[in-house]
């Protein structure tokens, strides 16, 4: 529990915290969902096979510019394909290839983390997503459910930070409720960490 | 002249960057210190996103639009520089989680910012300018507000989980529902 509680909360902050305002309904969270996990594989089969044999200085920084220009293509080359994506793709798509989670633990093996980190990250995405579509537009998956919005903030990006708080908090409730036993731990707070050290 | 002050202040408050674009919120939320100290931080990190914001307009600027496919990647390399800025300063150095170094954080707001300045097609480039210096204020002002939210939250006596990240999210739910003057209601 307190691993994937942790997991969950990783996956929030390094990815969907960034991502979650681009993406208004279920069908843009598919689209970014599944963009990034592919330049996430990408990455990773690249800095396990090619990176490993050239002795690249800098290696994030090159690992972040081949990520970007993946993105940078697929941003082009996409809306020619299939011109119904135009409409669900903004710069926060760009951002895809700037995304921490991307290069979350790049350098080792494919199958530790990547795959649930993938999972869970798409399952979050598509919940805040419908969740926002619904509460915000009043649809799912482009069919109207009601015929006014049930509360409009959800569409905008204060309503996306409030729900994807709520949900965290609710998460953070349930995990300290059942596993009162366990820490929370703090982790992301760097700065924290270094107050408990400093006098 | 009260255009441009029209324009600069549309962009510290309504296109916050922080709370309303959502670029630099991971950072300031991991990243601000004391408030103490969140005032040199702040300007040290704020540096960095000014050099590669004004740098990647005034190339962008420059550039014809037929080249307008490599602006993300000049853009990177802007914000690469402007990462050189922030490690020179000592701001943010080391690893955050899992083998990812903490200055990618700021590598969101960066790019972020060149790219939307790249989609406000309606301003010019003397707009434009004032724009990412509007931006770049309401980063700095932001980065300094949660500092003491932050410092508040962990100095009251409360309950764990008020304590959490959520809860800074939750803020800066409404300070961007604040900002755009509840246009939703």
């Amino acid at each position: 529990m307190g691993k994937d509680y942790k997991r969950i909360k990783k996956i929030i902050l390094s990815g969907l915290l960034i991502l979650i305002i681009g993406t208004n309904d279920v069908i843009s969270a598919l689209i970014f969902s599944g963009t990034l996990i592919f330049i996430s594989l990408i990455i990773r089969i690249f800095s396990l096979t090619v990176l490993k044999k050239l002795r690249v200085l800098s290696q994030d920084y090159f690992l972040w510019g081949i990520g970007l220009a993946l993105v940078s293509f697929l941003y082009i080359v996409l809306p020619g394909i299939f011109p119904k994506i135009d409409s669900y793709i903004n710069i926060y798509y760009l951002l895809i290839g700037v995304t921490p989670i991307v290069y979350l633990n790049s350098g080792e093996n494919i199958r530790s983390d990547f795959i649930k980190n993938s999972m869970l990250f798409l399952l979050l995405m598509i919940f805040i997503s419908l969740l926002r579509e619904i509460l915000g537009y009043g649809n799912i998956l482009g069919y109207s459910l009601f015929d006014r919005p049930l509360l409009e903030i959800s569409g905008r990006p204060a309503g996306a930070l409030l729900i994807l708080g709520i949900c965290g908090m609710t998460l953070e409730f349930l995990y300290q409720r059942f596993n009162m036993s366990q820490k929370s731990g703090n982790k992301f707070f760097k700065n924290e960490n270094e107050r408990e050290v400093s006098p | 002249m009260s255009e441009i002050g029209d324009i600069f202040w549309n962009y510290v408050l309504r296109n916050n960057m922080v709370f309303i674009l959502s670029f630099g919120l991971l950072l300031v939320i991991v990243e601000t210190p004391r408030l103490n100290e969140s005032y040199v931080k702040g300007l040290k990190i704020t540096a960095g996103i000014a050099v590669s914001s004004l740098t990647g307009l005034f190339i962008a600027a420059n550039i014809s639009s037929e080249f307008a496919f490599v602006l993300p990647g000049i853009y990177f390399i802007t914000s690469l520089v402007g990462i050189y800025v922030i490690n020179k300063s000592g701001a943010l150095r080391g690893q955050w989680i899992e083998g990812i170094p903490r200055n990618i954080m700021v590598l969101v707001p960066q790019l972020g910012l060149q790219l939307f300045m790249q989609e406000q097609t309606v301003l010019n480039y003397l707009e434009k300018f004032f724009a990412v210096l509007g931006s770049i204020f309401g980063f700095y002002l932001v980065f300094i507000i949660m500092a003491a939210v932050k410092e508040q939250l962990e100095l009251n006596e409360t309950e764990k989980i008020f304590k959490s990240e959520y809860i800074l999210l939750i803020v800066s739910g409404f300070f961007a529902a604040i900002l755009v003057g509840f246009n939703f209601m």
